[in-house]
């Protein structure tokens, strides 16, 4: 099924001031990358259970299609990567290679080592860390500090950006994907920066912040990606993390991204003939096909009405993603990586033709 | 291993034809015995005044939290659900404009007038951080001039609902609350989705760790305007030169400002915090373990399992939820179910088709020529019924691998998918009705 796009709503558009001229990078598959999931910073978010991390994946192994040195950012959870790409739980704080034949690797941060290494840093000697960080009364303190685990791992992801290199000098990373925490914590994320210029106006920490704010609203460097389902409460909470997000914070906008949408496979006509032909006969297999026919019917129908009511509501063009209809293993990724490359931008033109729009509204990366 | 998932009743096959909503714990196990032993979620109406409702998040933890307090208002219990999601919609389906922090009742009358069999009302509340964590202050600090200067501290005013793990902490703290009031027979305690989603076990001991230090609490005094400071925080000292490698002395020393006007309260603190502890670990409290019919969801709640029971927690049951159930004896090629039905729609007389068409089909089809019609259609039909077999058949695969590893231990409940989610209090009341009335599945046989 090709993945079907729809232009975003009226007065809003998918492109934030100031963005770079849309380039796309082609992938060793022929795939053309488009520029909103060919940034540094590309942020996934999204209520629980829509998939967010299988669209992380997605990006991520499209991303290193294309050949960017790329980095899937998991942020203190449970690894997701690990199970996806190897088959098993396998990446922690330090980058784990998710495929031997492309530049795509993960990390799962957590706030300890970050801790560390951040104290380390500013600290410069493992002793004096000791002295500050390592006493009892300063570990039971810091764990109470407000903010600090998501200060410490927003943190991280930023310096990745900002500052890591390799042994050569040069930038460890081309694009970061960060698989951002479920709505509300991920919302309380991206606006931590904010939250704690605050609370400390002054020093090191505070010229962090700043730094880490301006990379949120780049629109050169980031990009915001919302996951959602086409069922009503994913819907609601996809549509206040846009306001929130887009709208409040002003982080440059990626796509909308409904997952797992089911095909047209049936239409009613077909269900009423069915009906039709299956009354009266006592056949069992033809009941339990209709029944299941029209439940197929049924639950497509009240995704396409969520559907409507995302695309006229979202402030970010709406990107379609077939239901998988099985396990989310590497397959799956893959096919979904390349449907995210392929398909949008022709029909994101045609969406944005068909209601009346300018090019502009188009992502970057559609052909002009 | 062989699974015997051939010889399984299909989970449809009791069910309302045409509905998908078959019962489907009662269908796995509908021996002549299961109905005089009490469902786990009848029997956990009985003997718990605390359920707590833990997983991932979008799993529907908050709906089916509010469907267990309709439950219990049918038991005869006085049941109290605690939100933390304040979503308007499930607000709206219980009959309320919005969730509010303070308890608000849905009579006995409107949940018989919507058709459930309710003995008495259901309370709701939703749990708003601020307001817990200002009641927390002013009852743990006597003292005024220590609240003004809490509440004036630029910790408190801008971060205290992002105090680390704060929110998990205000939940239970709020727990506590509503226990020691005394005023239910049962507290459904809807849980907040979190990176790690024991942190609200994990918020108490935190706080008692360092509440209860003494070098800390010493070093605290000045902060609370007993003598001057000196030490490690004293303006100069080594760990305070480390400290400005991060941020000034004065935003520090504002921190602690923060410890040390609570520092009076910190004995309450710890002792409240004991209480909670105490009172998750009580014979009256168990977790209800939630997931979908997801690998992530699945994972999570294993995950959560093994810490609750680490932990000496007692889990009643895992709730799987949203399990799909379409029937899945139809699956089998693709072609051969086509042409079956194929058959079916040739056979049927013209007369009936043009009634078919006339009643159903839109203007324009009645020309069609209908033996390419009938072909294209029955791939059409087959495709779906597949398609949607499909969806249901993982799911009881899911469930299957779930019933061998863990239903002997462990009452596994399957809560069948709704094409919607419930909009209003009849359709909670029947979800209600099915979580009450489900029994455990099997632990399913391996042949090796």
């Amino acid at each position: 099924m090709p993945i079907a796009i729809a232009a975003p709503a009226a007065g809003q558009s998918a492109v934030a001031p100031g963005a770079t001229a849309p380039h796309a990078a082609a992938t060793r598959h022929g795939l053309q990358l488009p520029d909103v999931l060919d940034r540094r910073f590309v942020v996934v978010s999204g209520k629980g259970g829509v998939g967010k991390s299988t669209l992380a994946a997605a990006i991520g192994w499209a991303a290193a299609s294309a050949g960017r040195r790329t980095c899937i950012v998991q942020l203190n959870t449970r690894d997701a990567m690990g199970p996806i790409f190897l088959g098993r739980d396998a990446v922690g704080y330090e980058p784990v290679r998710l495929d031997p034949r492309l530049p795509l690797w993960s990390v799962d941060l957590r706030p300890e080592p970050a801790l560390r290494e951040y104290g380390l840093m500013k600290l410069r000697f493992a002793a004096l860390h000791k002295i500050v960080f390592e006493n009892e009364v300063m570990r039971r303190l810091l764990r109470m500090v407000p903010g600090m685990t998501e200060t410490l791992l927003l943190g991280k992801a930023w310096f990745m950006e900002a500052a890591e290199q390799d042994a050569s000098g040069r930038r460890r990373w081309d694009v970061l994907v960060v698989d951002a925490p479920s709505t509300g914590h991920g919302i309380s994320l991206l606006r931590l920066p904010e939250t704690l210029l605050k609370v400390i106006s002054v020093g090191p920490m505070a010229d962090d912040a700043r730094q880490m704010q301006a990379l949120l609203v780049d629109p050169t460097r980031t990009a915001l990606h919302i996951a959602t389902l086409p069922a009503e409460l994913p819907v609601n909470e996809a549509l206040d993390l846009a306001r929130e997000a887009i709208g409040s914070i002003g982080m440059p906008s990626g796509w909308m991204i409904a997952n797992q949408v089911l095909p047209e496979l049936v239409d009613a006509d077909d269900c009423a003939a069915l009906r039709i032909a299956a009354n009266g006969v006592d056949d069992a297999l033809l009941r339990h096909s209709l029944d299941n026919a029209q439940a197929m019917l049924r639950w497509r129908d009240q995704q396409q009405a969520q559907l409507l009511r995302l695309r006229q509501a979202s402030p970010l063009p709406v990107v379609e993603v077939p239901h998988q209809l099985g396990p989310i293993q590497i397959a799956a990724v893959r096919s979904l990586a390349e449907q995210l490359c392929d398909a949008p931008q022709a029909q994101l033109a045609g969406a944005a033709q068909a209601a009346g729009r300018t090019a502009r509204t188009a992502p970057a990366g559609s052909p002009a | 291993m062989g699974v015997r998932l051939a010889k399984e009743p299909q989970p449809a096959a009791a069910g309302e034809a045409g509905t998908g909503r078959a019962p489907l714990g009662a269908a796995a196990d509908s021996g002549p015995q299961a109905a005089s032993v009490p469902t786990p979620i009848a029997a956990a109406m009985r003997t718990r005044r605390v359920l707590v409702v833990v997983g991932a998040g979008g799993v529907g933890k908050t709906t089916l939290s509010a469907a267990l307090g309709l439950a219990a208002s049918t038991a005869g219990k006085r049941a109290l659900v605690l939100t933390v999601d304040p979503a308007r919609r499930l607000a709206n389906a219980l009959g309320l404009q919005a969730f509010d922090q303070h308890t608000q009742v849905i009579p006995c009358e409107a949940l018989r007038a919507a058709g459930i069999d309710a003995q008495v009302g259901v309370e709701v509340a939703m749990l708003d951080i601020q307001s817990t964590f200002d009641r927390v202050v002013t009852r743990h600090v006597n003292n005024a001039a220590a609240a003004r200067a809490i509440m004036d501290n630029p910790f408190y005013r801008t971060a205290s609902t992002a105090l680390a793990g704060s929110q998990e902490y205000m939940a239970i703290e709020r727990l506590a609350e509503v226990v020691a009031s005394g005023d239910h027979d049962l507290i459904v305690l809807d849980t907040p989705p979190s990176a790690h989603a024991l942190d609200f076990l994990e918020a108490p001991q935190r706080l008692i760790d360092l509440f209860e230090n003494r070098a800390f609490r010493a070093l605290l005094r000045p902060f609370a305007g007993q003598g001057t400071t000196s030490g490690m925080f004293a303006r100069g000292s080594l760990v305070m030169r480390g400290v400005g490698r991060f941020t000034s002395a004065d935003s520090f020393h504002d921190l602690l400002g923060f410890f040390g006007a609570l520092s009076g309260g910190f004995d309450s603190w710890v002792a409240r915090g004991r209480e909670v502890l105490a009172l998750l670990r009580s014979e009256g409290t168990a977790f209800l373990v939630v997931s979908g019919t997801d690998d992530a969801s699945r994972d999570e709640a294993q995950y959560l399992l093994d810490r609750l029971r680490q932990d000496g927690l007692a889990v009643e049951a895992w709730l799987v939820n949203r399990v799909a159930t379409a029937h899945v004896g139809v699956l089998g090629e693709a072609e051969a179910l086509a042409d079956h039905i194929g058959t079916a729609l040739q056979a049927q007389t013209p007369a009936q088709a043009v009634e078919g068409a006339a009643s159903h089909a839109t203007a324009g089809d009645a020309g069609v020529a209908p033996a390419v019609d009938v072909d294209r259609r029955a791939e059409r039909l087959a495709r779906a019924a597949l398609a949607m077999a499909r969806i249901a058949d993982r799911d009881r695969t899911l469930l299957a691998a779930l019933r061998q590893r863990r239903a002997r231990d462990l009452p596994l409940i399957a809560v069948s998918r709704r094409e919607v989610e419930p909009a209003d209090l009849g359709e909670l009341g029947q979800l209600a009705a099915e979580l009450a009335t489900t029994a455990a599945l099997s632990p399913l046989e391996v042949h090796r």
